[in-house]
């Protein structure tokens, strides 16, 4: 028994040890932020005089954050968290992609189109108490263009290349006025200055934190950074010198629950009281549950089956436009059948894309036919999509050469996004389909940033993605993922390698009209080239849901899925 | 020996069990009532509940999953994935371990000493990870997976078989053998090898139980097996998230083929310790 | 005995140096250039520069293991790639959830596996034995994965009981010390958050608790039957002292030290399965991490985590060796 005691012992002193280790653990060696403001243990004991309960929000998130810094991400999970701590210049009015003014009061825009002065809002302060000036969008801007910039090497900046690089830079007039200098004309820069790229973080803040900023945000938005528990949740707290009212939410909690189901159940307990990315498999069950509510509409998006036709260009001197000398080379995911616009055809036929959509989006979603939403200007509903006809598919297949078929690489995403719910569903459902006239898929899956980079270099042969609007113009669509400028090997965005030379001339001729018919007039005839070519197999544009508890109150959906938690309130 | 098998019932269980995976996974074509990879697919039976339910879909006795396929018959097609994985990995491990082992008991010395160091080194990492780090820097897809539980079982497979090669070595035949002048590659093939087989036998039904499991979960990790293929562990990945949604089934069965075959491998293997083995009778 | 400990210490020494070339050799191991794998696939050159100053990669081989080493032994294994974060702070941080579900379930698989291994040799061949072997014999053979599955499916959603996923209701106030959510909320007193933890544990918890219970409950039974058949155990029973006292008081000490071994050992089988576990129930625990870095290729994050994994493992091994001294007399008076 003495031993059986001895051995006890030891079990608690390894237990001690080990508890002691992640004490250990927790007891951070990087400069915390000195606050740590005192844990509510009042809630312990009952409020005597029952002031009114804390509200506190808590939102169920499909992932955690990756960084904390708006210029330095590209998923949607950090832009979530951010979108609530940081403002930009300009901001979204509420459910549209129309711009208001934020931190900038107002603004001006020169005869030529290439400057826009911005007359700042005063009295405007940093979570980390220093003011809001000239000095700060300055700083925010030019640490993501300019090379030398002390603070550039922290960051990717990847968003910048994509939006903004048509910015020269960006000066500082007087503390509260600053100009936007642009290198080419560029209608659609006011909306894309509501993008989180270009939020207004703090340089006291950069400073104190270096490299590390990622994990201090500190902007001027309606909530302040509390603390960040990995993979767990994230906390944040109401913003008491907001600029505006204060937000009526205490505290807004981002908690990480990974599995739909699991979600939804605590959701459905009242663990959480939203959540995002319901399965569309639970959505009976929800609207069945009389405390829950679903806000449900389309979203500005498409997802799609891109096929590689073969050709892209080096962009030598990274101007990101095709020019004269940069001759059109074979990607590295050439691949001969694809090249062929019968081959092409055949594979939008052989898919019966309103199954997928009845069946795996459940009816979240509805059928595309073009590259962009039908809310958009310019959408062209004449276009006749290909209709399900795996005989059709079959005979076109063995008019190109190739009656038995043949073998082809699909690029599966990792990942859900809002413009693909379960990717690698539907690139079974796609293999199966394809399978049966003869067109046998390998799957290819990759981690998501390897993803990117691999289709952006155009080695897949045919791969699954899609779109989600940053800013509601049709050319951030169009010229975005169709335009023959954004072939350019490594950086495409056009992943069909769709090259037809007059439909970058008539993109290009859009962008530089104001006239709004004449412009729709652009884009429609360019989903007409696009839908003849077939370079690209558009299957659905997915509704955003999002599911509150019915005692929330004013949350709306963004058209950019952007999540903004300022109005909203418990009751 | 055979008799002694015969009366132990759990094993014979086991392999009555065994026999039955093996033949569904030779005749899958047969057996099973649809494909396992309908082409073109049958999305609207998705989620179709089975046998059970008013509202059953017919000729899918186990139901359909999230694309209309049938349960049923892509768990015996599943049969045919997952043994032959196991076989492949616990194949690679005893050729690995053979060699190591043998040679690191006949030889002793310090080539032992480097042989058994490097197993040390080896076991100081858990099975799973160690086969996850395989993979992620060799890539995903089910033979890749095999080849890293492969690699992650040699070392046991080495000690196990070490061990034995030291036991035969001091046997009186063998000093028989080294006196008549028999080259050591002779003696190793003619007498070692051979006689250390028992617990090859054993622990190699034991390990093919473990590999399957591994293989199951590297493949519900989303590193093993790629669609359309019917994995266990995969089918069981891509389908749990529909349990809340009522489809428990999708994700059940597969589960249960995991356990079944898990368990008779680890009863025959059980049953076989004893018979071969009586020392470690448990 | 000191000097036994002496030698297992001194045995550590290869086995750590081999544990660390391994994951060192991981990232060179990894496809693509070791820079630009540790700075992650969109940086600049100016970064890859840096790496490769930093970390001394245009050097030797053996002269880059010495430098990493180095930094190692301080703590430092560089930044994740996707983070941005120090490797070291990021494993920390899912340091204790993993070391709570590990430890409450290693404490389950003790408490419940040893009994059951009593009880079932105690009373050999009767109907409480086969059951209990019949159970631990489906307990070994289980997927991890699987099981969590069907325990949240019952338990979770049909009977709604226990919740499926976190580590505690964050409504319910409460600070984090020790990042053990049990400890810290006895510690503060707070006993809604103490259940609520406790709730959230119980399903994981079972789940990686199963197969390492059920093995415990095997080698229990067959030590127990091993000690049952010495002289002694019949002495005493020919003595006429009570079952009850044979059993408890002498058999049980003796059936101990293959237990602990197997307790030592199923360790490694714990920390596979917290992987596994931690997958199924959203535990925000270094196991889901190692999958996600995985996932990410996030290389860097990847060898810490197969690095720290690598030392527990070698810490309990060393630990039962230790335990063993004090149970087993043989080694003792040696």
């Amino acid at each position: 028994m003495k031993k059986l005691k001895v051995i006890l012992v030891l079990l608690v002193v390894l237990a001690v040890v080990m508890s002691a280790s992640a004490l250990f653990a927790r007891g951070g060696k990087e400069p915390e932020p000195p606050e740590e403001k005192a844990a509510p243990a009042k809630t312990e004991e009952p409020a005597k005089k029952a002031p009114p309960p804390e509200q506190i929000l808590i939102f169920g998130s499909s992932g955690d954050a990756v960084r904390l810094d708006p210029a330095n991400v590209t998923d949607g999970e950090s832009i979530q968290r951010m979108d609530n701590i940081f403002e930009g210049l300009v901001e979204y009015k509420k459910g549209s992609t129309e711009i208001q003014p934020a931190l900038a009061t107002s603004w001006e825009i020169s005869e030529d189109g290439k400057e826009i002065t911005f007359k700042l809002r005063r009295g405007v302060k940093f979570h980390d108490g220093t003011d809001f000036n000239a000095d700060a969008v300055v700083f925010s801007f030019a640490r993501q263009y300019d090379t030398g910039h002390p603070y550039h090497q922290f960051g990717e900046w990847a968003y910048w290349g994509y939006m903004f690089y048509d910015v020269e830079k960006m000066e500082k007039i007087d503390d509260y006025t600053v100009k936007l200098v642009l290198s080419n004309v560029n209608a659609s820069i006011m909306t894309s200055l509501a993008m989180f790229t270009v939020n207004i973080v703090s340089p006291a803040n950069a400073e104190k934190y270096g490299q590390d900023m990622f994990k201090h945000p500190s902007g001027t938005g309606p909530f302040k950074f509390v603390d960040w528990v990995k993979d767990d949740h994230i906390t944040l707290e109401a913003n008491e010198n907001y600029w505006r009212a204060r937000p009526k939410l205490d505290k807004l909690i981002f908690r990480v629950i990974p599995d739909a189901s699991a979600r939804l159940l605590a959701l459905e307990v009242g663990e959480v009281m939203g959540i995002e990315y319901p399965n569309p498999a639970d959505f009976d069950r929800i609207m069945a549950n009389k405390d829950l509510k679903l806000l449900t509409e389309p979203g500005m998006n498409v997802g799609y089956m891109a096929m590689n036709s073969g050709y892209g260009y080096k962009d030598a001197n990274k101007s990101g436009i095709r020019d004269p000398d940069e001759p059109l080379v074979k990607t590295p995911g050439y691949y001969e059948p694809l090249t062929k616009k019968k081959v092409r055809q055949a594979i939008n036929y052989a898919i019966d894309k309103k199954s997928i959509v009845d069946n795996i989006y459940k009816g979240t979603a509805s059928v595309a036919k073009n590259g962009m939403p039908p809310f958009m200007l310019g959408y062209n509903d004449d276009v006749e999509d290909y209709p399900y006809d795996p005989g059709k598919s079959k005979q076109l297949l063995a008019e190109a050469g190739y009656p038995d078929g043949f073998e082809v690489t699909l690029y599966v995403m990792p990942v859900s996004r809002p413009y693909m719910f379960d990717p690698p569903k539907i690139g079974e459902a796609i293999q199966s389909y394809l399978a049966a006239v003869g067109i046998k898929v390998k799957f290819y899956q990759i981690d998501w940033g390897t993803y990117l980079q691999e289709t952006e270099s155009g080695k897949h042969q045919m791969c699954l993605l899609g779109w989600t609007g940053d800013n509601g113009d049709p050319d951030n669509f169009m010229n975005v993922l169709y335009g023959p400028n954004a072939t350019s090997i490594g950086a495409a965005g056009n992943y069909g390698f769709y090259t037809d030379e007059k439909a970058q001339e008539l993109l290009t001729a859009a962008l530089q009209t104001f006239d709004i018919n004449k412009r729709a007039e652009y884009y429609k005839e360019v989903q007409e080239m696009i839908h003849e070519s077939a370079n690209w197999v558009y299957i659905a544009h997915s509704n955003q849901n999002v599911v509150f508890r019915t005692n929330v109150y004013g949350y709306s959906l963004h058209p950019t899925s952007r999540k903004f938690f300022y109005p909203v309130s418990i009751k | 020996m055979m008799r002694r098998f015969i009366n132990n019932k759990s094993a014979l269980f086991g392999l009555v069990i065994l026999i039955i995976l093996i033949l569904s996974a030779l005749m899958a074509g047969f057996i099973a009532p649809n494909s396992p990879t309908p082409s073109p697919p049958d999305l609207h039976n998705s989620l179709k509940p089975g046998f059970w339910s008013k509202d059953g879909i017919q000729g899918m006795p186990l139901g359909t999953d999230a694309l209309g396929r049938c349960v049923l018959s892509r768990i015996i097609f599943g049969t045919r994935v997952s043994l032959s994985a196991g076989l492949v990995a616990v194949g690679i491990a005893m050729i690995l371990g053979i060699m190591l082992g043998v040679i690191g008991g006949y030889f002793g010395g310090w080539v032992d000493s480097v042989i058994m160091r490097f197993v040390d080194i080896m076991f100081a990492f858990p099975a799973l990870l160690l086969a996850i780090v395989i993979v992620a820097v060799i890539g995903h897809g089910l033979d890749k997976a095999m080849i890293a539980i492969g690699i992650v079982y040699t070392p046991q497979m080495a000690r196990i078989i070490r061990s034995s090669v030291l036991y035969i070595k001091e046997m009186e035949y063998i000093e028989v053998q080294k006196a008549i002048g028999s080259s050591n590659l002779r003696i190793i093939f003619r007498h070692v090898i051979p006689n250390s087989i028992a617990p090859v036998i054993v622990y190699g039904t034991l390990m093919l139980a473990t590999a399957i499991l591994d293989c199951a979960a590297l493949g519900f990790l989303g590193l093993g097996a790629q669609p359309p293929t019917p994995e266990w562990g995969a089918m069981l990945a891509r389908s749990y998230s529909y349990i809340v949604s009522g489809a428990w089934w999708a994700a059940t069965f597969p589960g249960l083929a995991i356990l079944l075959s898990v368990l008779s491998l680890n009863l025959l293997g059980d049953g076989l310790r004893d018979t071969l083995d009586p020392r470690l009778k448990t | 005995m000191k000097w036994y400990i002496t030698k297992r210490l001194l045995m550590l020494i290869p086995v750590l140096l081999g544990v660390s070339v391994l994951s060192f050799l991981l990232i060179h191991l990894a496809p693509g250039d070791p820079a630009r794998t540790m700075a992650g696939e969109h940086a600049s050159s100016q970064t890859i520069n840096a790496i490769i100053e930093k970390y001394g990669l245009d050097k030797p081989l053996t002269t880059q293991y010495w430098i990493w080493l180095k930094r190692v032994m301080r703590g430092d294994m560089g930044r994740s790639i996707v983070s941005n974060e120090y490797v070291t702070k990021e494993i920390l941080d899912r340091f204790p959830s993993t070391v709570e579900l590990t430890l409450f379930s290693l404490m389950i698989a003790i408490i419940v596996g040893f009994f059951a291994g009593i009880i079932s040799a105690s009373k050999q061949y009767s109907t409480l034995d086969y059951t209990t072997m019949g159970i631990a014999l489906f307990g070994v053979s289980m997927p991890v994965f699987w099981l969590g599955i069907m325990l949240m499916m019952v338990f979770g959603v049909f009977l709604r009981w226990l919740p499926i996923g976190g580590r505690i209701n964050i409504l319910i106030p409460f600070q984090r010390i020790t990042g053990l959510y049990l400890l810290d909320s006895l510690i503060k007193g707070n006993f809604a958050a103490f259940v609520s933890a406790l709730r959230y544990l119980i399903l994981p918890s079972i789940t990686l608790a199963t197969i390492p219970m059920a093995t415990i409950a095997r080698v229990t039974r067959s030590s127990m039957l091993e000690v049952l058949r010495q002289d002694y155990i019949r002495t005493e029973r020919a003595k006429g002292l009570p079952e009850r006292t044979v059993i408890y008081k002498h058999a049980v000490k003796n059936a101990m030290l293959p237990v602990i071994t197997v307790i030592g050992l199923n360790f490694g089988l714990l920390l596979a399965g917290a992987i596994l576990t931690e997958t199924v129930f959203s535990w925000p625990g270094m196991g889901r991490y190692v999958v996600k870095a995985v996932g990410m290729r996030d290389y860097p994050a990847v060898q810490g985590c197969v690095l720290f994994f690598a030392l527990m493992f070698v810490v309990v091994n060393l630990i039962t060796d230790v335990l063993y001294i004090f149970i087993d007399p043989r080694i003792k008076y040696k």
